[in-house]
């Protein structure tokens, strides 16, 4: 229940648990944005400051030379949006299964425990396992066992299919568990009578799952879709520790991009250009996700 | 008694299938423990060992490690640090949020939804200008600062949805006995919620424990924390795995710890509370 008339104890309340929040929030979260843009219409070298305005010299650049940038920008988009369908397909199946009458039982804070285990480690520290003991040619397990199957070595550096390859089975398995819960938790809360009368009507296991158990939990597969994919398009540690964006700029997404020119090349405002059009796109890309899918009435 | 048969096989499957995917989920974190308590040597032979004399050479190797260490206490003065900060912000606005209506109550709302939607290679580059700009670079107050907005809207989000689960009843009756509001939110409405604001703070806290790009583009000598002190070792040591692998399992293990005790909450932390788990 919401107050809606407030007496003047009650604003002063307000205020006061507000607006430390509201302090921090526009101070180190609003400010930085603006200081970005700022950056971003100037030609900023880290070496000499200030840098003078050249207006949307950066912008112009970024879009219509550099196809780097161009390259950066799809990769994170389709490389997000393909992780994530990816995941939900796989979290929908597992979970599923998961809550399979058969199996439900066993279901317990352990497994749960088991589930969440490659979805909260430092996914630094995972790449780097990754990097070293399942990929690398020579001393990686991956390799080891394509060799003894007599299997061509799988080689994150060779060609361009390898590396985003590679670190898109790695970022799959880290992630779905994630999905999974979700997706758990919304098939747990679905009405069984749905499903008795399902049994009872002789419905198959496969015309169970599509016909009564999806539309039913719709709604959640669009929250597990929402919330992965803002964090896929972030995605920086994995790609930062295993190919650091190569060989060449394959697997570059656009923060490794606005990371290599801010903090290598120095090219302060370039960079805050080339993340500030990244902003403009994300936020376009969720807010119509969610504005389409009904999500944010039922969040905000 | 086909039935049955049919009936046992369709269990046996489902069972293989998470089985397997268990399996390929746990491989990386399995090889990980298994290399930590091997030698180096050991750690490189190919094909692997696969029987061999654990050690725990790697670990005493850590612990002697002035700079492993110093990055412990730093991730943990950090973590810390911008968990209560964060929390303690958390826990008021989410309440007023939950129970007033005000003027710019959705703009804000919408305002703290998309900070979590923000990538944060925006904030990257000017906090590090400003910071080095104020003198701050390097600092615990610039870490915990940029941790605090990090890890705010979800705190907000998730505690947000636990008062709401409160009847309103129970406020007015404490308001009755002669409770102010602050006093009711401090020893009515924070009492109940206390587990779920322990699973948010735990889980923000995991947030700051295991974050990498902030920390890699805006910590120096002073303020080095655990996955940049990871990263970096790698670099002096390119093929002492064992060692990595140590390091990686110190890393995780309080993060597993900590999830075993609030996994209860995670889903609803993870989805801002969207999702009840």
């Amino acid at each position: 229940m919401r107050i809606q008339r407030t007496t003047q104890e009650d604003r002063r309340f307000i205020l006061w648990s507000i607006f430390p929040s509201l302090f921090a929030v526009v101070l180190v979260g609003g400010v930085p944005v603006l200081y970005t843009f700022i950056l971003s219409l100037k030609d900023y070298q880290l070496i000499k400051p200030p840098g003078v305005y050249i207006g949307l010299g950066n912008y112009i650049d970024l879009l219509m030379n550099n196809p780097r940038y161009i390259h950066a920008l799809l990769f994170t988009i389709l490389f997000a949006a393909g992780a994530v369908v990816i995941e939900i397909v796989i979290g929908f199946l597992v979970a599923y299964v998961l809550a399979d009458e058969e199996v439900t039982s066993r279901y317990s804070s352990f497994i749960r425990t088991l589930i969440l285990i490659p979805f909260v480690v430092a996914p630094v520290v995972v790449s780097y396992t990754y990097k070293t003991l399942i990929y690398d040619v020579t001393f990686g397990y991956l390799n080891y066992f394509l060799q003894l199957v007599h299997l061509p070595v799988f080689d994150l550096s060779q060609g361009i299919y390898n590396a985003p390859i590679g670190i898109l089975i790695m970022e799959v398995i880290l992630r779905t568990p994630f999905v999974t819960l979700i997706l758990f938790a919304g098939i747990s809360s679905i009405d069984a009578s749905i499903f008795d009368a399902g049994a009872i009507d002789g419905v198959s296991w496969w015309k169970r799952m599509y016909l009564l158990t999806l539309p039913n939990i719709k709604p959640i597969i669009v929250v597990a879709f929402a919330f992965r994919f803002m964090d896929a398009l972030k995605m920086f540690d994995e790609i930062y520790v295993i190919t650091g964006g190569g060989p060449g700029y394959v697997t570059e997404n656009v923060s490794i991009f606005a990371v290599r020119y801010g903090f290598e090349y120095f090219r302060m405002g370039y960079a805050a250009a080339s993340a500030f059009i990244f902003l403009i796109v994300v936020l376009v890309l969720i807010m119509s996700f969610l504005k389409w899918s009904k999500f944010e009435e039922e969040m905000v | 008694m086909k039935v049955r048969q049919a009936k046992s096989l369709r269990r046996f499957l489902k069972y293989l299938f998470l089985a397997v995917v268990a399996v390929i989920g746990l491989i990386p974190f399995i090889l990980i423990v298994l290399t930590s308590i091997k030698t180096t040597v050991d750690a490189l032979a190919m094909p692997p060992k696969w029987f061999f004399v654990p050690t725990l050479q790697n670990y005493q190797k850590l612990i002697a490690s002035i700079d492993f260490l110093k990055s412990i206490k730093n991730s943990l003065i950090i973590g810390v640090g911008a968990t209560i900060a964060a929390t303690g912000l958390g826990i008021t606005t989410s309440y007023t949020l939950t129970r007033f209506r005000f003027k710019g109550d959705k703009a804000f709302s919408y305002f703290i939804l998309a900070l979590r939607i923000v990538p944060p290679i925006t904030f990257v580059i000017p906090y590090f200008l400003i910071w080095r700009s104020l003198k701050l670079a390097d600092t615990y107050f610039s870490m915990i600062t940029m941790y605090v907005t990090l890890v705010l809207p979800l705190l907000i989000w998730m505690i947000r949805s636990f008062f709401a689960e409160i009847p309103y009843e129970i406020e007015e009756a404490a308001m009755v006995d002669g409770c102010t509001r602050w006093q009711t939110l401090r020893y009515v409405l924070i009492p109940t919620v206390i587990p779920g604001i322990m699973a948010s703070a735990t889980l923000s806290f995991i947030f700051v424990w295991n974050e990498f790009m902030f920390a890699l583009l805006n910590t120096g000598r002073n303020t080095r924390t655990l996955p940049i002190e990871i990263y970096n070792s790698l670099g002096y040591y390119q093929l002492d795995w064992a060692k990595l692998s140590s390091s990686a399992v110190i890393a995780i293990i309080p993060v597993i710890i900590i999830i075993a005790l609030t996994q209860k909450y995670i889903v609803r932390g993870l989805t801002m509370g969207a999702v009840k788990g």
